[in-house]
């Protein structure tokens, strides 16, 4: 399987572990990546609110990158799949909508197409259970991740709204990371948080209130026995890593809970070692993590 | 959620409302360095969120050097394990720009739709080929409406 790759803009900023484990998470599933080097931000909802016509043309490029390549395309932020989803809506309800956005895009060369050759963007969650499918991932795995409790955390931009994120063709995609822990050999804790809001997006706004969510997801699936978190959203990841020892400070008690993001998951799983999968580069030890691979005597 | 933005773009770019709380300065810092740099510069975006022109142009107001402050272990924790260990995730601005003439062509960009700034105001459903199907004509000029997606371009 080839796709035509976005990374985004945090995996290759503050979450450069998630970008390194992708690569070697595809090699190991069969998936050749084409990295959209040339392509914009998604503007992650921001520049949507500043002008929208601008986030519509930025992503169209991004789309117009991608269809020159053939390819269906990729992406692994929920943010990104969130904004460029909203984006992608209104250009596709409107040819002459498309037309102007597309005037933009011809002096490089570019167009974007709705529906050419049945066009997609996917997160690598939605790509994972949908179209390289959960027993094959089965199949895959080489070290079955016996007695890890993982709780699922899938950020907003996965979730909602549904109509826009293509829940009518896929009504279970915000159970895929259920689906996704137990084909690993996982087991799934249900917590209150998995579906809320981590508090990144008005974490320099409201920094008490956007700490208080994410104390409180990760103390929720603490309460519930989790040995970690996985995420398919590197913002997620900040506020609920990264932030972590803050958010503690605010909902007043010790937390100390791994989050790890998808592919990490998926590699451990694989066969690839914590170091590989640049676990140790994340703030909230992953210790618990890997004693419990070491317990499972693999 | 779209109505929200809505209301953030006319209290922000049309009546420059500016509170600690309403995100106008976030929102302003992102968008410039998109521009500038085409993927995102989140030290520089850190900054610049919290104290607009700390390079120059404005005096950051205490709040905004409280925030900064507050940060601080956050980036050291980072330095310490390897996240923001860098000096393009350090130093705000040694974020490199996008290849070729990538980043020329995203500036023009950003010159045509904020001189045009056309925006929905709406409920989108389905497509217009779907439309097109059903009758409906759709091939308008973006500043005109159609029956499910209504447009309106404001400046």
């Amino acid at each position: 399987m080839k796709l035509a790759y976005w990374p985004g803009c945090v995996s290759r900023g503050f979450t450069t572990e998630l970008h390194g484990s992708m690569a070697l998470v595809a090699e190991e599933l069969g998936i050749e990546l084409q990295t959209l080097d040339r392509a914009n931000c998604c503007g992650a909802g921001v520049i949507a609110e500043h002008n929208q016509e601008l986030a519509d043309t930025l992503n169209a490029r991004t789309f117009a990158l991608a269809q020159e390549t053939g390819l269906a395309m990729m992406n692994i932020c929920s943010t990104c799949q969130g904004a460029m989803s909203e984006c992608q809506e209104r250009l596709d309800a409107n040819a002459a909508y498309r037309k102007h956005i597309n005037e933009a895009l011809s002096g490089e060369g570019l167009e974007y197409v709705a529906g050419k050759d049945g066009f997609t963007n996917k997160n690598f969650l939605w790509l994972l259970v949908e179209d390289i499918g959960i027993e094959t991932l089965r199949s895959k795995v080489k070290r079955p991740l016996e007695g890890l409790r993982v709780g699922p955390f899938y950020g907003c931009y996965v979730l909602r709204p549904k109509p826009r994120l293509g829940y009518d063709e896929h009504p279970e995609r915000d159970l895929y990371l259920e689906q996704v822990i137990d084909a690993v050999g996982g087991q799934v804790v249900d917590y209150d948080g998995a579906r809320k809001c981590c508090g990144f997006p008005v974490i320099t706004m409201n920094r008490e209130t956007s700490l208080t969510q994410a104390g409180t997801h990760v103390g929720d699936a603490i309460d519930s026995g989790a040995d970690c978190l996985v995420t398919p959203c590197p913002l997620c990841h900040l506020n609920l890593d990264l932030q972590q020892p803050e958010a503690a400070k605010v909902v007043g008690r010790d937390l100390g809970l791994a989050v790890l993001h998808l592919p990490q998951l998926i590699g451990l799983a694989l066969g690839l070692e914590p170091k590989q999968l640049g676990m140790q580069k994340h703030i909230a030890s992953t210790e618990r993590v890997v004693e419990r691979l070491t317990g499972a005597n693999v | 959620m779209d109505q929200i933005m809505r209301l953030r773009r006319l209290a922000g770019n049309d009546h420059e409302i500016d509170d600690q709380n309403n995100g106008h300065r976030h929102e302003q810092a992102f968008v410039k360095i998109i521009e500038s740099k085409g993927t995102l510069d989140e030290s520089l975006l850190l900054q610049e969120s919290f104290a607009p022109g700390v390079k120059g142009k404005l005096v950051p107001r205490p709040s905004a050097i409280k925030g900064l402050l507050e940060s601080i272990p956050t980036a050291v924790r980072g330095i310490r394990t390897g996240k923001m260990r860098s000096l393009s995730k350090l130093i705000p601005g040694v974020h490199p720009k996008l290849p070729g003439d990538s980043q020329e062509n995203v500036k023009k960009i950003y010159e045509r739709a904020e001189e045009s700034r056309v925006q929905f105001n709406l409920y989108i459903s389905g497509t217009d080929e779907e439309m097109s199907e059903a009758g409906v004509a759709t091939e308008q000029a973006p500043a005109e409406a159609t029956d499910s997606t209504e447009q309106e371009a404001t400046t």
